[in-house]
């Protein structure tokens, strides 16, 4: 079984080559044409960025204090607005989003960057699976 | 007599071991395609144990793995074909008791290759979600973890029942590929019959997601009936088959 690890191992790695590859093309093909989709529900508290890279922090409460410094914080030219609730939109770039409703519902999220956030996970996964080749290799004197 | 029971002799095959590498390879990446949708975005509910159901289940059933599942059954037919299977000529156990083993021992690795494959999937996935909420990694593990054994252990033992009754790797190979092109492209049948399967890890995943998020989420759960059981029934019913027909076998 330890052997078969090995071998488990050499999967793992090539296939952390290979989304990580893919990932780079798709990036390059959103960033260049697309930019990034976001699906914001009424009275949603949380939600999924697809593609998932980008980290998205929802500032919930519609007149919490969080919203509050966020505006103070900013200049409000740097807010983008949008009146397109229960739509999926398309983010560009990184920064303060607000979204209005009819109902007057306001919902505020913040893209803190544009792009994969999992590159950390790829590159740990594949350090770590080609160590465990090497030491399998170096225990049975292959190199 | 953990040792005994599962064989370590297995490890020594370098054409199998080839085949776990291909296997954890597809694997990773299918899951890793189902659970990102493709990169297309994600529309459906947006609270977070409607999207966690919807992403995790979103998949099919992986081609490639499916095959490299079969081929990893007809395997032992090489292995006695090269005379690597060696033990089973010398050993004073019944065939039968043998083949069990064989099964239990592949069994173990593909649950060890499917369960590596889930986590690390899922993480490469969603990482924050992963980190945050692990209960969210384990729902995917078990998700993944029973549909593929639901899908690739019925089409394993195909493969395995083909090899022992014909005892020669490359016809076992050829019959078990025209097998699976015929009932999974051309009829169907065995699809449908794959697809059956996928529906009890669903339950599975609806009913804890229920149960965890009382309150925030309401899915609403599959209606089991028995043909979603039949993945089982045929498991254990190959398992039989393939037990008696070792046993009344002649050692040659």
């Amino acid at each position: 079984m330890r052997k078969e690890f090995y071998w488990v191992a050499l999967g793992i790695l090539l296939a952390s080559i290979a989304i990580g590859l893919q990932q780079v093309s798709v990036q390059r093909t959103l960033e260049g044409q697309l930019g990034y989709y976001i699906d914001v529900r009424e009275g949603s508290t949380e939600g999924i960025i697809t593609p998932y890279g980008a980290v998205i922090n929802f500032l919930t409460h519609p007149y919490g204090a969080k919203i509050s410094d966020a505006m103070y914080g900013l200049d409000s030219t740097n807010i983008t607005k949008w009146r397109s609730l229960n739509k999926v939109s398309i983010i560009e770039k990184a920064g303060f989003y607000l979204i209005t409703s009819e109902r007057d519902v306001n919902l505020m999220f913040r893209i803190e960057k544009v792009g994969f956030d999992n590159w950390n996970v790829i590159i740990i996964m594949t350090w770590l699976t080609g160590v465990i080749i090497a030491y399998g290799l170096f225990r049975r004197k292959m190199v | 007599m953990g040792k005994r029971f599962f064989d370590t002799f297995t490890s020594k095959c370098l054409m199998r071991n080839i085949l776990i590498a291909l296997l954890t390879f597809f694997l990773t990446y299918d899951y890793h395609a189902s659970l990102v949708q493709n990169y297309r975005p994600f529309v459906g509910p947006n609270s977070f144990p409607f999207m966690l159901y919807y992403v995790i289940t979103y998949g099919g059933i992986p081609l490639i793995a499916l095959l490299l599942t079969l081929i990893l059954g007809t395997m032992i037919a090489y292995e006695k074909e090269v005379g690597e299977l060696y033990y089973m000529l010398t050993s004073q156990e019944r065939k039968g008791t043998i083949y069990v083993k064989r099964i239990l021992n592949d069994l173990l690795m593909l649950l060890m290759i499917s369960a590596f494959s889930s986590v690390i999937a899922f993480m490469m996935s969603y990482p924050s979600i992963a980190f945050h909420r692990p209960i969210s990694l384990l729902l995917a593990l078990l998700y993944f973890v029973i549909s593929f054994v639901g899908y690739a252990f019925s089409t394993y033992l195909i493969g395995f029942l083909i090899a022992i009754v014909t005892l020669s790797f490359p016809i076992a190979l050829i019959t078990s590929i025209a097998v699976f092109y015929l009932s999974y492209i051309e009829i169907m049948s065995l699809q449908k019959y794959l697809v059956l399967s996928l529906n009890v890890p669903r339950a599975v995943i609806v009913s804890i997601i229920n149960y965890i998020y009382r309150g925030q989420a309401l899915i609403i759960s599959h209606e089991l009936s028995f043909s979603h059981f039949l993945p089982l029934i045929f498991w254990i019913l190959m398992v039989i088959i393939i037990f008696i027909a070792g046993e009344r076998r002649e050692i040659p």
